[in-house]
């Protein structure tokens, strides 16, 4: 037992882990950045509903056949012992599965098809009503995707329970006071299994009841050079959420205590920040004087130097995550010249390298990326941008350029 | 709750803490509350405050301390985080605002965690003084501060007001104690007797099988073969009878493959014997030699696990099993039905009678203790009866085959119910065959199919008259329009003649005062003609010549009239002569026409009735006959789907309709394990489930087929033979903690249900039919505490004997010389290996028996009952020896029926039981004897004579000593012998049997020399 909760707590670390990788993979448009990146809980309702299902048995002959006469009207048990050869006992038996299946019900000790009966028959395999339990958001009042199921649910009742995973520290959505579940509707629905509905399902019918509860999701607030949408990742899926509604519940890093401490935590690089601004959002944006160029070549997000990540007059700063900030991110400038044209420099081949890149293999221009750069900029521009690669080193962009002719430094 | 256009809350009520009241917090007159950090466009103090009052839900949450006493709470309402702590005035809790501060997601994640949401009626900030002078004389709950003591139970606050811990009742399992620690020790039972099987098998060598050959035998699940061994492996097979073997492979080590063994010498002396593997395995078929090891029985295991596991779960059929086993059933008063018995020659005494009513009626259970001959197959058979009638399915079980067999031998001869046989078919009585499944699925099936023959003619018939009628529908509707159309005619011209008749004495009367007017005019016209006045004759002839002819022009008038009336009569006569005719013809037209009706109603109404069977839409009445179109083609449609269905069964292979066969079957006779050893027998419902034998089985046995129905009827005799239980087990289930269940191990669960039942669940059948008096006596006193009764004429039956004064003899070895036991020890046990003197003295009363009554030997109605294993073995041998020699050669029946143990004979009688005792020595040492059921079960299989050969002394010594072991069974041996002492039943076998000069009815020598000379020989 110890070990099956072992193996799910590993499947669903996992499961956040996929929805970090996926979205920086596969879900950021070209420009867009991530400005706050939270692990979150999500309120969502597991609702319990019967849903119409075509079963995958087909009906056994005795079934048939019993479907077929009563049909017919033949519909005594007496009578339809008689007729099939069968023991009074199995069709007794029969009738009492067919009408815990809601296949026919009973007046006066004779028994008729009902609707689903009827349409079982029709069909040639039973349809059930089976209950099922769908994941639901209270927030955007919509099915959740497949990939929500692989992730812990909290319901209310287990919220105190000791053997939860602590929930602090992580960002709660604001529920529906009333939710309301019309978006359980099957004519939405494209493609059944990314919800987690069976290809059987026919129909939603009844809802028998719901359990309240968290969701443990990841919150991303994305963008160009400020947030422009929400994301609520569930692994591999994910749903876009109403970005101003989530923004009334981001907290403002403005105080003065956090100028303290991320001043306090640049220090230690050497990091001389001028002055910290404040953004819409709160997010702090640093102007750093002559930033050493330790801190300019180290790698600050994603394997990405600081030089390529910070701000000029050309380029926005590009968001980094810092642990103190706790999801939040923060955007550097730089404000010396000399260090704004390098930095403008080096992001416009990086640009071009990975535009590069981004062109399907069979269409490129030129069959590698140093012909391609070789190609684009001159001489003296090459090997400026050699010797910048080499200051800031930068071994990604060092190894798309081309080799310098002869002669040249 | 339709999904469409539903909402619902995301905080459910129940989840709600309701504290449903204004929650005051006590504030300090001019204190600032807000938080530092509190943004200059805020609101104001007394604006949160006004804010606050209107909140309907609030997060609270509790929070002691490490380094403080007391506790504080955190309220989070509306866009508001607020802080109190519970302070005491005089000793009452109230509670103390804080700090108030705008919550942040931190604040609501960690409230989620810690908090719970509670509905309140707003919080109310008032200073100490406000609440002094209003709420808390308002209302005492203020007063002696539990709100706060209230707002903390409904949140479930871990603390209480002084920051005492705070305890929860756990919930309850839904097991309660006793039936989980059942539950366990149910388990050990059946995982100790496998683990030692397995034990047993592995420490055995493998069987070397040199040749295995297919073996062509119609069973239903198996393929047989006959393996051939070199000889010492074929000798430890049969010194160990296992009943499973399992192929080993190359390497030895053991396969999927278990071999059943059928026989262990179907060929005399050859090492051959015959198995049988289950046709489903896959790649089922043994290779033509192969090692084979010995192999514990899993289907034991796993059946008897499933059912422990559905009691667990509390998913057996059975409500109340459980709980009875555990002691914390509480059974309902048992309410007997007055079960309608035939009339018979033998009709039931009143305890058969009193067990049937209490059995047909149970609820639950009912135990039935039914000591030997007391007829407990013909009351199984009357309850059988009953619940069939009743439209019930029984299960009749024991333990073994040879049980069930028993029972189904006698139930299977009536014809008022289907009896099927399941089970291992090499283990079940030939007597049986006609019942076992492969057999009587044949008859089922022949029946199905006669039936489907039957009902499809029947539709037949049903359609071509529907046909008929249809065919004739549109002449009949035409007949029934044209009868209505005549109908109406006849009514027209009824009421034109009524009419015509009305008017015709009308215009006759017309007729007639025309006729007379003509005829006052004519005899005007007449005085006219004689003129009597002469002088005015011209003026009056003028006069008169006017007058007449205004007479004769209304007399012409008249006559017109007349003519007219007259001609209108005969007219009217002529139109109601007419409509008579027409009427005439119209009502036999009428007439026709429904007689051809009523003779196509009556039709209608023979082949109305057939409908009932399919109960069709077919209106009965004649005006609304529009129903047959439909229901022809319903009938139509039930024939078509009807002749696919009966196809397709007759195209399934036989074995597919088993499910649908023995569904058809009323009784089912199955063995406790066997009943719930295929999913075609698990799917089977019972209705009753009738356990014979049950004295033998324990729980973790009887608890299968228990599990199978909601009523059981127990019948059993603990006072015979016990269930088989090996020491080795008990020890096993003692190293698995379970040794206080040792006794539920040891005896079997009817011994134990008998004691704790109430008594109106148990019922004692009294009146034994089988045994001569004088035994049932003795047993009935030393066993059954004088409550065994002999029934009529048992008291009337006479020794079949002449050497035998009573139809019970003891033939008392103690002054035979040479009379002692022969035992070698093994294993530091003594085995007692023999008695020769019994042995020869056993062969001197067969001999004698045969020649004084001979047919006992020709209807095998003898049997000799040895209580050792290999005294067993020595008889048989002698007997073989004898037959050599060209005596005893009338004893036709196989040795192993003629000479048994106690337990074989269990369920058995014959007209001549020899019970041999074995033990004789010093010490008075009676062994395994000193159970007394055995000779309980020994001395109740005789039906005329019982002869025991022992040694008085030994069996008796110390019988008077409290200390002994044995102390029952040398008691019982003391009654037996001082009462067959008064009866002269106490034979001294030396005196009769041991020398020629004793005076002997018959052929006294021979007994004697034989005796003599198998002792000395």
């Amino acid at each position: 037992m110890a070990n099956q909760n072992r193996k799910k707590d590993h499947k669903r670390s996992f499961a956040i882990l996929d929805s970090y990788r996926n979205i920086l993979n596969n879900n950021l448009k070209p420009d867009e950045n991530i400005f706050y990146a939270r692990e979150c809980l999500l309120p969502m309702l597991d609702v319990k509903t019967l849903v119409k299902e075509r079963s995958r048995e087909e009906l056994s002959d005795v079934d048939l056949i019993l479907f077929k006469l009563i049909k017919q009207g033949i519909n005594s048990v007496a009578s339809v012992a008689l007729l099939t050869g069968l023991a009074e006992k199995q069709v007794q038996k029969k009738f009492h599965e067919m009408i815990g299946r809601s296949f026919i019900n009973v007046e006066n000790e004779l028994v008729a098809l009902t609707d689903l009966g009827e349409e079982t028959l029709r069909e040639g395999v039973p349809i059930k009503q089976v209950q099922r339990s769908y994941r639901y958001c209270a927030v955007s009042e919509r099915l959740l995707p497949r990939s929500a199921y692989d992730l812990p649910f909290i319901p209310l009742d287990d919220l105190r329970n000791n053997d939860v995973k602590p929930i602090h520290f992580q960002h709660v959505l604001t529920e529906k006071k009333l939710v309301n579940l019309a978006g359980l509707d099957f004519s939405t629905i494209e493609d059944k299994r990314a919800y987690n509905i069976t290809d059987e399902a026919i129909s939603f019918e009844e809802v028998k009841g719901y359990i309240s509860g968290y969701l443990q999701a990841k919150l991303f607030i994305i963008g160009d050079h400020q947030p422009t949408r929400a994301l609520v990742s569930f692994g591999r899926q994910y749903l876009e959420y109403d970005l101003p509604q989530i923004l009334e519940m981001m907290v403002p890093l403005n105080s003065n205590l956090m100028q303290t401490k991320l001043k306090e935590a640049h220090q230690q690089f050497l990091l001389e920040v001028d002055h910290i601004e404040w953004d819409a959002l709160g997010l702090p944006v640093l102007y750093v004087d002559n930033a050493p160029l330790e801190w300019l070549s180290k790698s600050l997000e994603s394997g990405i130097p600081a030089i390529l990540l910070c701000g000029t007059d050309l380029y926005h700063p590009k968001p980094v995550s810092l642990s103190k900030l706790q999801g939040y991110t923060c955007r550097y400038y730089l404000t010396s010249s000399s260090q704004q044209q390098d930095a403008d420099q080096l992001q416009a081949f990086a640009q071009d390298c990975d535009g590069y890149f981004k062109v399907p293999f069979p269409q490129r221009p030129f069959k590698s990326i140093q012909e391609f750069i070789g190609a684009k900029y001159r001489e003296d521009e090459l090997s400026r941008l050699w010797k910048l690669t080499e200051e800031y080193q930068i071994k990604r962009l060092r190894h798309c350029l081309p080799p310098l002719a002869e002669g040249v430094e | 709750m339709t999904v469409a256009n539903t909402s619902v809350p995301f905080w459910p009520e129940d989840k709600i803490a309701a504290y449903n009241a204004e929650l005051p917090l006590l504030t300090r007159v001019g204190k600032n509350y807000l938080d530092q950090s509190w943004p200059a466009n805020g609101p104001t103090q007394d604006e949160v405050f006004r804010q606050l009052r209107k909140v309907e839900r609030v997060w609270v949450s509790v929070y002691r301390p490490k380094d403080k006493d007391g506790i504080f709470l955190t309220f989070l309402a509306g866009n508001y985080k607020v802080t109190a702590n519970v302070g005491m005035s005089n000793g009452n809790p109230r509670l103390w605002l804080g700090r108030i501060s705008y919550f942040n997601h931190q604040d609501q994640a960690r409230m989620l965690q810690n908090g719970a949401l509670a509905a309140v009626k707003g919080l109310l900030l008032i200073t100490g003084r406000e609440f002094g002078e209003g709420l808390e004389i308002r209302e005492s709950k203020f007063a002696t501060g539990t709100y706060v003591t209230q707002l903390l139970e409904i949140i479930a606050s871990p603390w209480n007001v002084h920051g005492e811990q705070v305890t929860f009742d756990e919930e309850l399992d839904e097991l309660d104690y006793q039936e989980l620690e059942l539950i366990d020790a149910l388990r050990s039972f059946v995982n100790a007797e496998y683990e030692l099987e397995q034990r047993a098998a592995l420490q055995e060598p493998p069987f070397n099988a040199f040749e295995i050959q297919s073996v062509s035998q119609k069973t239903t699940y198996r393929l047989h073969y006959q393996m051939q061994f070199d000889d010492a492996d074929y000798e430890r097979l049969v010194a160990l009878k296992p009943s499973l073997l399992v192929q080993l492979s190359d390497l030895g080590a053991p396969t999927d493959v278990l071999v059943e063994i059928t026989d262990l010498a179907p060929v005399e002396n050859q090492p051959i014997i015959r198995v049988s593997i289950e046709k489903q395995l896959e790649h089922a078929r043994l290779p033509e030699r192969g090692m084979f090891g010995l192999a514990a029985m899993p289907t034991l295991k796993n059946v008897r696990e499933a059912v422990i596991d559905a009691l667990a779960e509390k998913e057996s059929k059975n409500p109340w099993l459980l709980s009875v086993a555990a002691g914390t059933y509480e059974a309902a008063p048992l309410n007997p039905v007055n079960v309608p018995l035939p009339e018979s020659k033998f009709p039931p005494t009143a305890s058969q009678v009193k067990a049937i009513n209490s059995g047909a009626g149970t609820d639950d259970y009912t135990l039935v203790l039914g000591p030997p001959g007391t007829g407990k197959t013909t009351v199984i058979l009357q309850w059988v009866k009953y619940f069939a009638a009743q439209g019930m399915r029984v299960l009749v079980t024991s333990q073994n085959n040879k049980a069930v067999d028993n029972v189904l031998e006698r139930l299977a001869e009536e014809q008022e119910f289907e009896c099927l046989r399941i089970g291992n078919e090499n283990k079940i009585s030939s007597s049986l065959e006609d019942i076992t499944l492969d057999n009587k699925a044949v008859k089922l099936q022949k029946e199905l199919f006669a039936g489907a023959d039957a009902i499809m003619k029947r539709l037949a018939n049903l359609q071509q008259s529907l046909e008929h009628l249809q065919s004739q529908k549109d002449v009949m509707m035409e007949k029934v329009g044209e009868r209505d159309r005549a109908r109406t005619i006849y009514a027209e011209l009824s009421a034109e003649k009524e009419n015509l008749q009305c008017k015709l004495p009308q215009y006759e009367s017309i007729a007639c005062r025309y006729e007379a007017r003509a005829d006052e005019i004519r005899t005007a016209i007449r005085y006219k003609n004689r003129p009597k006045w002469f002088v005015l004759q011209f003026i009056a002839d003028w006069l008169h010549e006017r007058q007449l002819n205004a007479l004769e022009e209304q007399l012409s008038q008249t006559k017109a009239s007349l003519v007219s009336a007259l001609r209108t009569i005969e007219q009217k006569k002529l139109a109601i002569e007419h409509n008579e005719r027409k009427l005439q013809f119209i009502a036999e037209e009428l007439a026709k026409v429904e007689s051809d009706i009523g003779q196509w109603q009556l039709e209608f109404d023979v082949i109305v009735p057939q409908f009932n069977f399919i109960k069709p839409d077919v209106e009965l009445e004649i005006t609304s006959i529009q129903g047959i179109e439909s229901t022809l083609e319903k009938v139509k449609v039930v024939q078509q789907e009807l002749f696919q269905w009966f196809e397709k069964l007759r195209n399934e292979r036989q074995q597919a309709l088993y499910k649908i066969l023995m569904e058809k079957v009323n009784v089912i006779g199955a063995t406790c394990i066997g009943i719930n050893t295929k999913s075609l027998f698990r799917e089977l419902d019972f209705d009753v489930v009738i356990v014979d034998e049950s004295g033998q089985i324990q729980l973790h046995n009887i608890l299968v087929p228990l599990s199978r129905a909601k009523k059981a009827i127990l019948v059993g005799d603990h006072k015979q033979l016990p269930p088989v239980v090996s020491d080795e087990v008990l020890e096993e289930i003692e190293a698995q903690g379970f040794e206080d269940y040792q006794p539920l191990y040891q005896l079997s669960w009817f011994e134990h249900l008998w004691n704790a039942a109430p008594d109106d669940h148990k019922i004692m059948l009294d009146t034994q039919f089988r045994c001569p008096a004088i035994i049932s006596d003795f047993v009935s006193e030393a066993f059954y505490g004088g409550r065994y009764f002999a029934g009529v004429g048992m008291d009337k039956k006479k020794p079949l004997f002449a050497f035998c004064p009573q139809p019970m003899v003891w033939l008392d070895i103690c002054k035979m010389p040479k009379n002692r036991e022969s035992s070698v020890i093994q294993d530091g046990r003594t085995v007692v290996q023999d008695n020769p003197c019994e042995t020869a003295l056993v062969l001197s009363v067969l001999e004698q028996a045969i020649i004084e009554k001979p047919e006992l030997a020709i209807n095998r109605e003898i049997g000799v009952i040895v209580p050792y294993a290999n005294h067993v073995k020595a008889i048989q041998k002698a007997i073989k020896r004898a037959q050599k020699q060209g005596k005893l050669k009338e004893l036709s029946m196989p040795l192993n029926e003629l000479v048994a143990s106690v337990d074989s004979f269990q369920g058995q009688e014959r007209d001549l039981i020899i019970f041999t005792f074995t033990r004789s020595n010093n010490r008075g040492n009676v062994g395994f004897l000193a159970d007394w059921r055995r000779l309980n079960v020994a001395q109740t299989r005789a039906k005329k004579q019982l002869v025991m050969i022992g040694d008085s002394e030994t069996l008796t010594k110390g019988a008077e000593r409290d200390d002994v072991r044995d102390k029952e069974f040398k008691q019982a041996m003391c009654l037996l012998k001082s009462t067959l002492s008064d009866s002269g039943a106490l034979l001294n076998a030396s005196t009769i049997f041991g020398a020629k000069t004793t005076a002997r009815p018959a052929k006294p020598e021979i007994i004697a020399n034989h005796a003599e000379a198998a002792v000395h020989g």
